[in-house]
């Protein structure tokens, strides 16, 4: 396998094999960060074909980054997640409770998805590294220094990012419970 | 079963146990991987061909610029390279010309240093100060016969003759000056040719010179003489030479300018001839005797204040007519004068003296 640094020279030059290794490497996680944070597979789709496609923009300008890749493209991924938090105010409960008819099987499915939906709009909520911070280290599972790379910002800045994101998806969620 | 009313939230780790749930995430449908797969290679190879139509406008512009530079570097050493043959050409030339102005009658630069010499009399032919630079040239000629006599030589013909010639364009440039300038400047004329007529006297005296070179020096002499006879008539009234002079080239010996312009005075007019010292020549003519024929031993050689004991009548005439009636002989009249008169020698070269009394 060639390593990170021989294939971002080769992606430069536009080589199609150290692109399609790209691509295979880290469209799945990419995939995987936009689900989590949008919600649905098509969304998700938008955001992973627009992070490559700015990449490969990048590239073409003769920008783009010459190491650490992944984070490049968690950044890319996470703008653009949080443009489309900004364009659409969809994060509104679009399922209802208001389905008594329905078996009991679909209605625990129809609760998750509820719960799930609340709490992206409590992640949407936060500020964009707050967000970035919460998800890459209990969503993805990345470590603080990966998450540090990925926002450009030191280790202690994302410990205390991650303090307070939890401290304020505590309070948000506390307070929809009690609304309920 | 809502998850939310499970949890108590009083700490982070209720927080992170919902985020967790979040992790599940279905799998992609592989056609949708096939197709992102495709569309991102496809947006790749139409950037990698746009890069490479650019890189390869770019290489052709360097292509194109590189070579424009190098033939612009062509151009400059060319230019440089005539630059400096001709800034060598130049400084040659001006080391050689300069090394020519010591040069002597027979040596390899001689020749250069007359030509220069014309050069830059026909190119101050204008200027007001032109006079001054003949008369230098011609104490250069007075120079040169000097060393020739001192180192035992017979000084040339062509310097005498060239001597005559500068004192004469001396006094045409002098001519063509306004009346008070013209009179500052036949001063200076005189003062010059005195000088070299001195040189010449004391060449005589100091060095016991064979018969040819007395001869020589003695014909210049009498060509100074002369010249200082026609400055002198001139101070005396320069009224009498007020009509407008042709011009005259280098070439021409100026000498006749002062008879051509003297010849147009009326009738009446005070003439050289008549001034006191002169003898009553004929009206103009600084050479004739009193009756009309031209002989410069007429020149009343009383009346030349600088003409040593023995001095030479003018040679060009003298040889011609030697006794013309009512003029002195010069010969009778200065004991210690050479037995014979310079124009009476046989071999004596013809040389272009003022043209005016030639003429006659």
């Amino acid at each position: 396998m060639t390593s990170e640094k021989d294939l971002l020279r080769k992606a430069h030059s536009f080589d199609p094999d150290a692109l399609a290794e790209i691509y295979d490497s880290y469209s799945p996680g990419i995939y995987r960060y936009a689900f989590r944070l949008l919600g649905e597979q098509d969304l998700a789709e938008d955001c992973l074909a627009e992070t490559l496609s700015r990449f490969l923009l990048a590239l073409k300008n003769n920008g783009g980054p010459r190491e650490h890749l992944q984070a490049y493209l968690y950044r890319i991924a996470h703008n653009y997640i949080t443009d489309q938090y900004r364009r659409k105010e969809q994060w509104e409960h679009e399922l209802t409770e208001a389905h008594p008819d329905l078996e009991q099987d679909v209605r625990a499915s129809l609760n998750s998805r509820i719960d799930e939906n609340k709490l992206r709009h409590a992640l949407s909520c936060l500020t964009p590294d707050q967000r970035q911070v919460v998800v890459l280290k209990f969503i993805e599972g990345m470590d603080n220094r990966a998450i540090a790379r990925s926002i450009g910002k030191p280790i202690s800045a994302v410990k205390s990012l991650q303090h307070r994101a939890l401290a304020a998806l505590r309070r948000m969620l506390k307070n929809e419970l009690e609304e309920e | 079963m809502n998850m939310f009313r499970n949890l108590p939230f009083q700490s982070n780790s209720d927080v992170i146990s919902l985020l967790v749930k979040l992790q599940t995430v279905p799998d992609r449908q592989p056609e949708q991987v096939e197709s992102g797969r495709r569309l991102f290679l496809e947006q790749a190879e139409v950037y990698r061909v746009e890069i490479a139509r650019l890189d390869k406008r770019r290489q052709g512009y360097k292509r194109v610029n590189s070579f424009t530079r190098l033939k612009d570097f062509q151009y400059i050493r060319l230019f440089s390279t005539i630059m400096i043959i001709l800034l060598i050409s130049m400084v040659g030339a001006s080391l050689t010309l300069a090394a020519s102005q010591s040069s002597l009658p027979g040596q390899a630069f001689y020749p250069l240093k007359l030509w220069s010499e014309d050069l830059r009399l026909n190119l101050s032919y204008y200027s007001p100060a032109s006079y001054l630079l003949a008369l230098d040239f011609s104490d250069q000629r007075m120079r040169e016969i000097e060393a020739i006599t001192k180192s035992g030589g017979v000084p040339p013909d062509a310097v005498l003759v060239r001597l005559e010639n500068q004192s004469d364009l001396a006094i045409a440039a002098a001519l063509r000056l306004e009346q008070r300038q013209a009179i500052m400047a036949m001063q200076a004329i005189h003062n010059r040719i005195q000088s070299q007529n001195q040189v010449l006297e004391q060449l005589e005296q100091e060095f016991q010179v064979q018969p040819q070179v007395e001869q020589t020096l003695s014909r210049t002499r009498e060509m100074l003489q002369l010249r200082l006879r026609q400055v002198e008539m001139y101070l005396e009234e320069p009224s009498l030479f007020l009509q407008p002079l042709p011009q005259v080239s280098a070439q021409v010996s100026p000498g006749s300018l002062l008879l051509q312009q003297s010849e147009v005075v009326p009738k009446g007019t005070p003439v050289p001839g008549n001034l006191p010292g002169t003898a009553g020549f004929p009206a103009g003519c600084i050479s004739c005797t009193p009756g009309g024929t031209l002989s410069p031993s007429t020149l009343a050689p009383g009346s030349i204040q600088s003409t040593p004991a023995g001095s030479q009548p003018a040679q060009t005439t003298a040889g011609n007519q030697p006794n013309q009636p009512g003029s002195p002989s010069t010969g009778e009249n200065q004991p210690g004068s050479p037995p014979e008169a310079p124009g009476n020698q046989p071999d004596k070269p013809e040389r272009p003296g003022p043209g005016g009394y030639r003429k006659r």
